[in-house]
């Protein structure tokens, strides 16, 4: 739906460069780390700044990015450079920058570790400037994964890093082509504000859902949040199913998740899969909660509501519940310790089914079995029949994990009318290099 | 016991009696105040509770109608009204209203009891509460259970909890405002009134402002809490530690207090008996003085009254005593020395006798122109010159007895004495036996000591002019005397004699001096010690010395 209304603006209008676009937040205006940003807020600002190694065109097919589109060549990789890749002020962007990167997402923890395991080992740059390594078992559509904003590198992408005052310039040495807009001007504001200076006309674009004003759009719900039980800790064996069969996930979406989202009815998110074939099994009989079980909740700041709701409702099953806040960095690191009890853990979906399916197993299994079930994904004779294979391991795999799919977020987003090229990557960000303006009275000249 | 000490105990009893005598009546009055004080506290901070627990009580109800009042709840029930009210929005906005109203509960509530928003417990959003809808349509301030979160999990604690009711029909919202009974309100309420707090559902405690106090004295009171849906109670508690410690120090204080005041009254009577008794003992003093034979011996007291008579009485008698003692003395050594004089001119005139009638042969002789007047010479003048040499040995004896020296005193060791006295008699035919030994030192003139031993033998010799045994012995006395003792197999002295043997010119042997015990006895005066006579174990005569130790 959202792509037909794209095509049918886009027809409409040819696009225009030139102008400054405003763009209000809710947080930070300064872009962040990709490979930490686990909102699609914080996705989008990223994207902006940076590229990954492959995008996606606007009919789905894989174009260059930090790389050249790669040729199948069995298990083994062999990954070029673009040849008019620089970075920001012009310098050359060196191959081992990008292996430093793919290295940082191998974390345990890390919800991005998941691209990392079809490898065999890690890359290397080889003496013609390509990025060589293998693969462990076959696995064809790992490159689709490398669309994920969470491989973007620093100063590739279409605008410059924003200064203090919250302006970035258009990145004329893009590879992917320069923004439409000349300037991307970020400023922070409550919503109130925010729905004010759309319509005044001062900001065109607001990261946050406005109602009654401008248009909103549906966006991909691509980040997904869990709630992941130690696997490890026997005596929480139970939880998870409880909180599966007990928790009503409209409700939890409808009260307590800020911004555009909906019920998790299957493992996956559903960028990935967005129609279930049936709501996720429940198993029959639930195992026995051991009287006076305690429990510690991690969860980030953001999501305090979701684990206050969580808290109450296992509160009610007779579980004592001790929720504590921590940043997403800590939250995940004690997670990939394994010291944790139970965790609310965001997941930027890998847009590829396999392996995002890899990510949400990961927080129930040692990498080895996911491993196995990747390899055999991987073992498709085709993308379709590959796909199929992912969503029914996840239909199989949902009731027997130690892992509560909850919620999939989209990015909260409010434009005005002039504001054309909406178009999101794989990751569900915002794409602010694609837009452009309709001359109006709060765009500039070109 | 002296009288001195008598008295100073008796001037003690009498200052600590009284002192005892008050310590029970006034640890019963002290005690009594202690804990009217205690009571009185406990009251007020009864009354400043039950004002607290008002004034809570009020401002939830003044929460509950302004918010009923307010913008924002209004809006809402239109909102619902219309259709348009977001969920999530709703559900933030009793945190945000709550802030600012002095209360800590509060929640929104459809008319079917689910909650619409909680500023306590948000994560209690969209489940019901028919307990606090119930609490809501009533409106008045009453006792609740409310959901919080704590530390470590979800709570159930007591609130006082009032209600009020925004817009009308299925679409009206209820307000659930209050105020925690919780900890911190425990420990306000701690603040408030001095007193430990702690609140309790159905005898439960839910809140408490401290660790319990504990102890013998704890005194408490229990404040019901407004009745409501809950039953609960407030429990305030003090502890007398303070005050009952407070009192022991005291006691302990008035304890010193006593006895100092005790020692100082018992030094005081000590102190004035002393100067009471102090004329008496110098009496008692005297006397004893008087009794060993201080005839000098005066009472130097002052003292007045029938003491001073009492003293002055006591001198006067003792100067009488003096000079009666002294005439007596004059007398006794007049007599003594007339006894003296009688003796010596009978042994004077004994040998006279003789030479006399030597003499008178002699004339007679030559008168007669006796043949044999050369024989009848010779005869004559050697009975006369063996009386002058008796007469000379005799005035010799008298002239040593009279002018014996003073003792030059050193200590000796009395066996070694003995041993070299002895030697000298090795060849004699005394059978001489040296018995015991190993006696402390003595303080003695050698010479003297010899001279006395001497004599001793002297005697035991001429006792057995034939010879026989004789035994000499050192020994240590009980009363740590030393002793010597001279046994011989002699006739002995009859007991009749023995008082008078050591007196000058008594004597038992035909042509004995009479003056060789009564020197013996002088010299043993003259070292503090004396000479005894009695009979020997086997026979015989035993002379015992006994000197001091050194």
């Amino acid at each position: 739906m959202t792509g037909l209304v794209l095509a049918l603006l886009l027809a409409a209008t040819p696009p225009r460069y030139g102008g400054a676009l405003e763009v209000v937040v809710p947080g930070e205006v300064a872009a962040p780390n990709p490979a930490q940003a686990r909102t699609p807020a914080a996705l989008t600002l990223a994207r902006a700044g940076c590229l990954p190694w492959l995008t996606v065109g606007p009919g789905g097919a894989l174009q260059p990015g930090l790389i050249d589109l790669p040729e199948p060549s069995g298990l083994a990789i062999a990954l070029h450079l673009r040849s008019d890749l620089r970075g920001a002020g012009g310098k050359a962007v060196r191959g081992s920058a990008l292996v430093a990167k793919l290295g940082a997402l191998a974390a345990p923890g890390n919800p991005y570790r998941a691209l990392t395991l079809p490898l065999r080992g890690p890359l290397s740059v080889s003496s013609d400037g390509a990025l060589r390594g293998g693969l462990a078992f076959a696995y064809p559509d790992w490159p689709q994964a490398l669309t994920q904003a969470a491989t973007c590198l620093a100063g590739t992408g279409a605008f410059t890093s924003p200064a203090r005052s919250g302006r970035a310039k258009a990145n004329l040495a893009c590879p992917a082509g320069r923004p439409f807009a000349d300037t991307l001007a970020l400023r922070t504001a409550t919503a109130r504000n925010a729905a004010r200076a759309l319509s005044r006309g001062e900001a065109q674009v607001a990261l946050m859902a406005l109602p009654r004003t401008g248009a909103a759009v549906t966006a991909p719900r691509a980040v997904a949040t869990y709630l992941a039980v130690n696997p490890r800790r026997t005596q929480l064996a139970g939880v998870a199913p409880w909180v599966a069969s007990h928790l009503d996930r409209a409700e939890l979406v409808r009260i307590f998740v800020p911004g555009p989202a909906e019920p998790l009815r299957g493992l996956l998110a559903p960028s990935i899969d967005p129609h279930p074939e049936s709501p996720m099994p429940i198993t029959a009989s639930l195992p026995p909660i051991p009287a006076h079980l305690t429990l510690e909740l991690l969860a980030p700041a953001g999501d305090a509501r979701v684990a206050e709701r969580l808290q109450v409702k296992l509160h009610d099953l007779g579980i004592t519940v001790k929720v504590t806040a921590l940043s997403r960095a800590a939250l995940e690191k004690r997670v990939g310790a394994g010291d944790y009890d139970a965790a609310l853990v965001a997941i930027p979906a890998l847009p590829e089914p396999g392996l995002a399916l890899a990510q949400v197993l990961l927080l129930a299994q040692p990498a080895d079995e996911v491993r196995a079930e990747l390899a055999q994904i991987g073992a498709g004779p085709d993308p379709t029949a590959r796909r199929a294979r992912a969503l029914s391991l996840a239909r199989a795999l949902a009731p027997t994990l130690s892992v509560v799919p909850l919620y999939a977020q989209g990015l909260a987003l409010t434009v005005t009318p002039q504001v054309h090229g909406l178009r999101f990557d794989g990751s569900g960000a915002l794409l602010l290099g694609d837009l452009w303006l309709e001359p109006g009275p709060g765009a500039s000249a070109p | 016991m002296r009288l001195r000490t008598r008295l100073g105990l008796g001037f003690a009893a009498v200052a600590a009696l009284p002192l005892l005598a008050l310590t029970v009546p006034a640890r019963r009055a002290l005690s009594s105040a202690v804990e009217e004080a205690l009571s009185a506290r406990l009251d007020g901070a009864a009354r400043a509770a039950e004002l607290a627990l008002g004034s809570a009580a009020r401002q939830a109800e003044r929460a509950a109608s302004e918010l009923s009042h307010g913008e924002p709840l209004i809006t809402l029930a239109q909102a619902r009204a219309n259709g348009d009210a977001d969920p999530a929005q709703t559900a933030e906005l009793a945190a945000a209203l709550m802030s600012g109203r002095g209360i800590d509960v509060l929640e929104l509530l459809d008319a079917r009891g689910q909650v619409l928003s909680s500023g306590h417990l948000p994560g209690r959003v969209g489940d019901d509460d028919p307990q606090g809808l119930a609490i809501a349509r009533a409106g008045a301030a009453t006792l609740g259970q409310v959901e919080v979160k704590r530390g470590s999990g979800i709570a159930t604690t007591l609130a006082l909890l009032a209600g009020a009711q925004v817009g009308s029909g299925p679409s009206r919202v209820f307000v659930l405002a209050g105020k925690q009974l919780d900890p911190p309100f425990a420990q306000r309420l701690a603040a408030l009134t001095g007193a430990e707090a702690q609140i309790a559902s159905a005898g439960i405690p839910t809140a408490r402002s401290s660790p319990p106090l504990s102890g013998p004295h704890l005194r408490e009171r229990v404040v019901s809490l407004p009745p409501g849906k809950a039953a609960g109670t407030l429990t305030l508690r003090l502890s007398a530690e303070g005050l009952y410690a407070a009192e022991g120090r005291l006691w302990r204080s008035v304890a010193w207090l006593a006895l100092l005041a005790l020692g100082l009254a018992a030094l005081l009577g000590w102190g004035f008996a002393a100067r009471v008794t102090q004329p008496v003992d110098a009496l008692a003093q005297g006397a004893q003085a008087l009794a060993r034979g201080e005839r000098s011996h005066r009472v130097q007291a002052r003292a007045s009254g029938e003491v001073g008579e009492l003293v002055r009485t006591f001198n006067a008698m003792a100067q009488d005593l003096q000079t009666t003692t002294e005439r007596a003395a004059v007398a006794e050594r007049i007599a003594a020395w007339q006894e003296v004089a009688r003796r010596l001119a009978h042994e004077i005139k004994n040998p006279l006798t003789p030479i006399r009638m030597s003499m008178e042969t002699l004339q007679q002789a030559l008168a007669q122109g006796r043949a044999d007047f050369a024989e009848i010479f010779a005869e004559s003048s050697h009975a006369i010159l063996e009386e002058v040499d008796r007469l000379k040995r005799i005035i010799d004896e008298f002239s040593r007895f009279a002018r014996l020296p003073r003792p030059v005193l050193e200590t000796l060791n009395l066996d070694e004495l003995v041993d070299q006295v002895l030697a000298l008699y090795a060849g004699s035919a005394l059978q001489l036996t040296r018995a015991s030994g190993q006696v402390p030192p003595v303080r003695a003139d050698r010479d003297q000591l010899t001279q006395v031993l001497v004599n001793l033998l002297q005697n035991a010799d001429q006792a057995m002019p034939s010879g026989g045994p004789c035994t000499v012995t050192t020994r240590l006395l009980q009363s740590g005397e030393v002793a010597l003792e001279v046994s011989d197999a002699g006739p002995g002295v009859p007991k009749a004699e023995r008082a008078q043997i050591f007196e000058p010119y008594v004597t038992t042997k035909p042509g004995g001096s009479g003056l060789g015990l009564a020197i013996a006895a002088r010299i043993l005066a003259e070292h503090g010690g004396r000479i005894e006579v009695d009979d020997a174990p086997g026979g015989g005569a035993r002379f015992r010395v006994v000197l001091p130790q050194g």
